[in-house]
Formats: C-alpha cells, sequence, structure tokens
C-alpha cells in the first residue's frame, strides 16, 4: 500500500486492552480520552490529530482488539475502522512480557495488508521482571518496524512519531504462520475468486469468510454481486471439512508467536520483588477481596462520594454559588429583559430553566457524579475492578449475568446514563437486557442515593430497611427476569491485569472524560425535561395529571402530595429525589420510607430512558419500562402494608 | 473413566484442583464465540497453564499472564496434565528464575 500524502497521513492504533494504546493516542495526539485498564471501557473509536516532523497525521484510538476474527461488538468496531478508512500506518501496541500472546495479532495485521509499526510497550515492567528483549530481533524476524517503549513515563514517543513521518517500507516478508496445507489451498481459492476491495488483503477475507464470520460474509456478498453465487459454493465445499478454518489457523499463529517470542524475549536476571503481584494474588481470594470492597465501598462511596460530593462540593456550588450569586443575578436580568410571565417562568420561575434547571445539573448531580466518577477511575487505573468482577460471577449467575456485568452495575450507583451505555461492552444480548433492566428498577443512581441517604438518616432503621428491601426486589426480581428470557447462562472470561499505582494522570483524564460526556449528553436531556416541566405547568396538563395520581398515591397509603415527587421524579430524578426531601417532615417514618422506596424503584430519568431505547431497541425498552413502574408500584403497595401491620419500634 | 480421559485427550480443566498444571490439549467451547474468546486470550492446545485457584473463580496462569473463568467455561478445556502434577505452591514467582538458571545455562554452553 502507497503512503498516504506528505502532508496528512492516517494512523489507526490497534491492540488488545490494557497495553497502552490510549496513553499512546494521548502522547501523539496532546488529547486525552478515557484511558482504561479494564477491558470494555472504551467503547467508541476516538479521533485526534497530531503534527510532527512536517505532516499531520489523523489518528485513531480503538476498543482492545485481540484478533481479526473477532467476536465483541467493540472488536467489530475497531475492525470495521481498520477495513474503512485505509490507514498508511497501524501501530499494533503490545505489552512486552506477553508477547507470545499478542503477536498472533501483529501477524493477522500483516497479513491483512496493513503497514505496521509494532510498539513493544511496559517494558519498565518486563525489566522488573528480569526479561531483555531483543528488539532488533524482533524487528529483523518480523520485517517490520519496532519501537520498545514505556509510555507511561513517555518513553519512546519521539522515536515512534520518528518513524510514522518516515517512508521506511516493508524490511522483508513478514513471517506467515505455517498453514495446514488443506486450509491454505482453501484459502488461496477462495482468495483468488474475489474481486471488490475490501480495506484488507484478499487473503484475510477469504481466511474469514472460511471461518464462518457473519459480518465478513454480509459484506463479501454485498460487494461480490454475480459472482457471489461461485464464491458461496467454494466456501461450502470447503466449509464442511474445514468448519472454522481459524480452528486450524489459531494454534499455528499461536505456536509461530510463541517461537518467535521465545527467540527474543529472554530471562537475564532475577526478577525485582514486586509488591503489586503479592497484592494483586491476594486480591483474589475472596477472604481479603470481601473486606477490601466493604472498604472500598464505605471510604469510597459513603465518605468521599457522600461527605466531599454531596456535602462539601454541593454546598459550594449550589448553597454559594447558585443561591446566592447566579439565583439574584439572574431573576433580576430575566425580569428586567421579559415582561411575559410565562417566559419569566420559564427562566427563573420555581422550575426555571436557570434557578433550578441548570442549578440541580450542575450544582447537586455534577459535583457527586463527578465525585463517583473519581473514585470509579481510581479503582479502574489500579486493576480493581477485574478482581471484583471474578468475586462476583458466581453470585451474579442466578441474575442471567456474568461477573462483568458488576462493571456496568457499580457505574449504576453513580450515573445510570452511563451505566447503560457501558452495558454495550456485555457479550450477549441477553446479559445486556438482564443489566439495563437491574439498572432502571434497583440501582440507585449516586444523585439519587445521596438525597435518599440525607432524608432517612434521621429516623432509625429506616435506611436499613429501604436498603433491605430494594436488595431484596433486586434479586427477585433479577433472577425471575433471568427466568422468564430464556438463553444461554453467561460467560465468564477475563484477563486480571497486574495490580498497579493508580496514575493521578490517568484518574483526572479519565474522570475528565467523564465529565465531558455528562456535560454534552446528559445536561441537555436535564435541561429540556426542565421545559417539558414548564410546559406542562403552563398547559395546564400538569395539574390533571398529578390529580389522578394522587389518587395513586393515596391507595398506595401516601399522602397526595407525594404525587408532584413521582411526575417530577419521572422527568427528572433529582427533582424527585429532592422533593421527597422537602416533604421529608411531613410524613411518618412508614409513609417516607414507602415513598423512598417507590422512588429508587421507579422508572429510570429520561436522559437514561432515551439511551434505552436507543442501545436495546424500543421492544426492550418499552418492556422494562412497563415492568419496572409495575414492580415498583407493587413493591410499594406491598411495603406500606407489611409496615402498617407490623408497626416498628421507635418510629 | 481415565481410560476415557485420555482417549479423548487430556482432563477436563473444571475437574482439576489448585496446583495442577501442563499443556492445553483440546477447546471445545459450547459455541464459536467461546472458541474465539479463548483463543485470542492464548488459550489454545499446546499453551502450558497452571491452574492457580478453582474458587471464586477458575484462575490461570498462562505465561506471565493470569486469567480468570467461570466453570462452565473451564469444563470446554482439555489439559494433558504435567508429569509432576501436585498441588503446591504457586512456582509462578519462581519460574522466572528458574528460566534464569536456564538461560544461564545455555550461555555458558556458548
Amino acid at each position: 500500500m502507497p503512503l498516504g500524502s506528505e502532508t496528512r497521513r492516517r494512523v489507526i492504533i490497534a491492540g488488545g486492552p490494557n497495553v497502552g494504546k490510549s496513553v499512546l493516542f494521548g502522547h501523539l495526539t496532546g488529547r486525552y480520552v478515557a484511558v482504561s485498564n479494564y477491558p470494555g471501557t472504551t467503547v467508541e473509536v476516538t479521533r485526534g490529530t497530531g503534527r510532527w516532523g512536517g505532516s499531520t497525521f489523523d489518528i485513531w484510538d480503538t476498543p482492545g482488539l485481540y484478533c481479526l476474527s473477532c467476536v465483541t461488538d467493540e472488536e467489530r468496531v475497531a475492525r470495521r475502522l481498520l477495513m474503512r478508512e485505509n490507514p498508511d500506518w497501524v501501530v499494533h501496541v503490545v505489552d512486552a512480557k506477553n508477547l507470545d500472546r499478542m503477536l498472533p495479532l501483529t501477524f493477522d495485521l500483516t497479513g491483512g495488508g496493513f503497514r505496521v509499526l509494532l510498539v513493544v510497550n511496559m517494558m519498565d515492567e518486563a525489566g522488573a521482571l528480569g526479561l531483555e528483549v531483543d528488539l532488533a530481533g524482533l524487528q529483523a524476524r518480523l520485517g517490520i518496524p519496532v519501537v520498545g517503549t514505556t509510555l507511561v513515563r513517555g518513553e519512546g514517543v519521539e522515536r515512534i512519531k520518528r518513524r510514522l513521518a518516515e517512508d521506511s517500507p516493508f524490511h522483508g516478508p513478514p513471517p506467515r504462520p505455517a498453514d495446514d496445507p488443506a486450509v491454505e489451498a482453501a484459502i488461496s481459492e477462495v482468495a483468488d475468486l474475489l474481486r471488490a476491495s475490501y480495506g484488507l488483503s484478499r487473503r484475510a477475507m477469504a481466511a474469514l469468510c472460511l471461518d464462518g464470520d457473519t459480518e465478513m460474509l454480509a459484506l463479501a456478498r454485498g460487494r461480490e454481486g454475480r459472482r457471489w453465487a461461485e464464491v458461496l459454493r467454494v466456501l461450502q465445499v470447503h466449509g464442511h471439512g474445514l468448519r472454522g478454518a481459524g480452528r486450524r489457523l489459531a494454534p499455528s499463529a499461536h505456536a509461530l508467536a510463541r517461537q518467535v517470542a521465545g527467540e527474543v524475549v529472554r530471562p537475564v536476571r532475577r526478577p525485582t520483588f514486586i509488591l503489586g503481584e503479592v497484592l494483586g494474588d491476594l486480591l483474589l481470594r475472596p477472604a481479603v477481596g470481601l473486606p477490601v470492597l466493604a472498604l472500598v465501598s464505605y471510604f469510597g462511596l459513603y465518605r468521599l462520594v457522600g461527605g466531599v460530593g454531596a456535602g462539601v462540593l454541593v454546598e459550594a456550588l449550589d448553597g454559594f454559588l447558585f443561591l446566592k450569586l447566579i439565583n439574584p443575578w439572574a431573576t433580576a436580568l430575566v425580569e428586567r429583559v421579559f415582561a411575559s410571565e410565562a417566559l419569566r417562568s420559564l427562566l427563573v420561575g420555581d422550575y426555571g430553566l436557570i434557578t433550578l434547571g441548570l442549578r440541580y445539573a450542575t450544582a447537586i448531580v455534577m459535583p457527586i457524579v463527578g465525585t463517583f466518577f473519581l473514585i470509579f477511575s481510581l479503582l479502574e487505573d489500579s486493576g480493581y475492578l477485574p478482581r471484583l468482577a471474578l468475586m462476583v460471577d458466581r453470585a451474579l449467575k442466578p441474575l442471567g449475568l456474568s461477573g462483568r456485568a458488576v462493571i456496568p452495575l457499580a457505574l449504576g450507583l453513580g450515573c445510570g446514563t452511563m451505566a447503560v451505555l457501558v452495558t454495550r461492552t456485555l457479550e450477549t444480548r441477553r446479559e445486556r437486557v438482564l443489566a439495563t433492566f437491574l439498572l432502571a428498577l434497583a440501582v440507585p443512581c449516586s444523585a439519587q442515593l445521596g438525597v435518599v441517604i440525607g432524608v432517612l438518616t434521621g429516623r432509625p432503621y429506616a435506611l436499613a430497611v429501604w436498603t433491605v428491601v430494594v436488595g431484596v426486589v433486586l434479586l427477585a426480581a433479577g433472577t425471575a427476569a433471568a427466568a422468564l428470557y430464556p438463553g444461554r447462562a453467561a460467560p465468564f472470561f477475563i484477563e486480571v491485569p497486574p495490580l498497579r499505582l493508580p496514575r493521578g494522570g490517568n484518574i483526572l483524564r479519565k474522570t475528565a472524560a467523564r465529565m465531558r460526556w455528562y456535560f454534552r449528553d446528559v445536561l441537555p436531556v436535564f435541561l429540556a425535561a426542565s421545559v417539558v416541566i414548564w410546559l406542562g405547568q403552563v398547559s395546564g396538563v400538569f395539574p390533571d395529571v398529578l390529580e389522578t395520581l394522587a389518587g395513586i398515591m393515596t391507595r398506595l397509603g401516601l399522602p397526595g402530595e407525594t404525587a408532584v415527587v413521582f411526575l417530577y421524579g419521572f422527568l427528572r430524578r433529582d427533582y424527585g429525589a429532592a422533593g421527597l426531601y422537602d416533604l421529608a417532615p411531613r410524613l411518618t417514618t412508614p409513609a417516607l420510607i414507602v415513598a423512598a422506596v417507590t422512588l429508587t424503584l421507579f422508572t429510570p430519568c429520561l436522559a437514561q430512558t432515551v439511551l434505552m431505547y436507543r442501545e436495546r431497541g424500543a421492544v426492550a425498552a418499552t418492556g422494562i419500562l412497563i415492568t419496572v413502574a409495575v414492580a415498583a408500584l407493587a413493591a410499594g403497595h406491598l411495603l406500606g402494608r407489611v409496615l402498617a401491620v407490623t408497626g416498628g419500634p421507635g418510629w | 473413566m481415565m481410560r476415557m480421559a485420555v482417549c479423548r485427550g487430556g482432563r477436563r480443566l473444571s475437574e482439576l484442583r489448585p496446583g495442577y498444571f501442563g499443556s492445553i490439549a483440546a477447546v471445545e467451547p459450547p459455541d464459536t464465540a467461546g472458541y474465539r474468546r479463548l483463543t485470542a486470550l492464548g488459550l489454545v492446545p499446546g499453551v502450558e497453564i497452571r491452574l492457580i485457584r478453582t474458587s471464586p473463580a477458575y484462575i490461570l496462569r498462562v505465561g506471565r499472564a493470569t486469567i480468570a473463568l467461570d466453570r462452565e467455561t473451564a469444563r470446554g478445556i482439555r489439559v494433558w496434565v504435567g508429569a509432576a502434577a501436585r498441588a503446591g505452591p504457586d512456582p509462578f514467582r519462581k519460574a522466572t528464575a528458574g528460566a534464569w538458571d536456564a538461560g544461564r545455562r545455555r550461555t555458558r554452553r556458548r
């Protein structure tokens, strides 16, 4: 493939998860994105630009890719990008100490016809393990440029930039895994028949089709046109004997990788003692892992998110910035500019866009969610999350989920909308739907959590009852949903990265990326919900709806005023929770618990609902919404009955 | 039972206990997607693995990496158990040291 023009080149960064792709992207573009340690947290492709050596580079960062015959949605995203963008360079980033397991993708890429630059990263960790990597030897053996780096320290970036700016040709044909002759013949035959261009070498395309890759088969059928019938015939002839040519190819690719790695990676020193390895292994034991989880939950969630986030930051932003500065200023300004009462109420009224809509979103929800993201990023960067996942895998199986689901579920405690987005990383549709259901029903987001805790702590046992009821509903509904939704059990396999000291820069970058997402994707929906509320009030629709709702509330054993809480809570969780806060002094404790439980279980906020529809489709999303609404009201009603009967000590 | 295992090629990973090591004989997951995922993680026939835990999940060392699997997935992996198979401490930490010695021996021979 000829190199792009002098001035503009396209570079795609590829590689397995947890190797440093995003760090490299950051170094090359000066732009930082969610750098993740746990596979699946980068769900989208990120694009940036870099300038050096007199050229401009368009650079893409991709989700983790293990091999070209891939499985998960995120790998497909990476593959499609490679095929579509016709890159001048594919930078394959690998982990120096796991070269034997990562070179197969290098072979896939060179076999696919791309110009590859191999970046052997984490040389520092290899050194600590006492390993020496013969980079020159590797370069000679592979026939492609190889650069050794320690990207977290920025070492090696300049060499990479130089290489990318050069017009370096291949040094020689890269090694190809020795194929079973039958497989080799089949691939050649199919490759000869393919005429269209795919952004991938014909041979690689043929191998994927023989492997039965549905996406590639569909693509080929579309592009080959009339020739497809012949191609299909040949595929079927060979298909029977080679059910999944990949099954034959993979072991030979891995064998070759092991051989090459064995030649260039050698132990030359005794490994230095690495505390991280010892701790990392300790955390694999539930005896250590569970207490650590309790500690993390207490300090991370309760003290930091609850104390600092919900307390200090909210006080500063809401109490001071908005209530003392922005609100009065805005009110004065609006009253001077607009005469219309309707417009005034839209902007600075009781539910005004500025006085309440913007204020809640930026002064109350944002600091809480932001602190949560900070803690989450810390856990993510350290490598703790995969260990948590393997610990809870067995417990999640009855819910139809695997350990991997702990990531979206835990994120749901921060922001349910982001959690639904991250469910993309779950492998099967069944898992994704069940996880989305649980997120909609029983995982309270941090804004909600903060207020509910604030409302219930005054009263003894109330918080305990709330926790128990929500927990029970989560387990019961989750098990029922898993039983009603037929399908295979969710498989669980995960690579457990070494435990690393979280790096401040990384954490801040990840948190910043998530906050940017919040401002771009969630805030507008919050503001739109405020407008809807205003319209509802002005048009007179809301008062009517409130009357009907009040009837339902009394049936639940709650005063009619809670109808307001629910109506607004449907549009914005924070309004609902805040409404509850205002109402709290007037409710008896049992009534308050019922209200809190029902509100927690009830449908998610508008932003999350919108994303649910986009991600899971209208059918699943509507089904979830209806089930959640019914379950919440039923649970509330039942709880009300139970509390009325049992009374309880010291209410 | 033992004969059947030998004929089929190795014992199922899900039947082994911590400390056992050996090389993968075959990978037979329930579906193609599972096969590809395991392959991508590096679990292919010929690779040497060491089982270090079975609870809360099946945890193996593969090369210098650590991989966790659930029981169902572990059932699909058949292993030729190593000659010196025994329950014992994980020599992974010492593996590189052992290799260092081997490495030294190699250079000395030259």
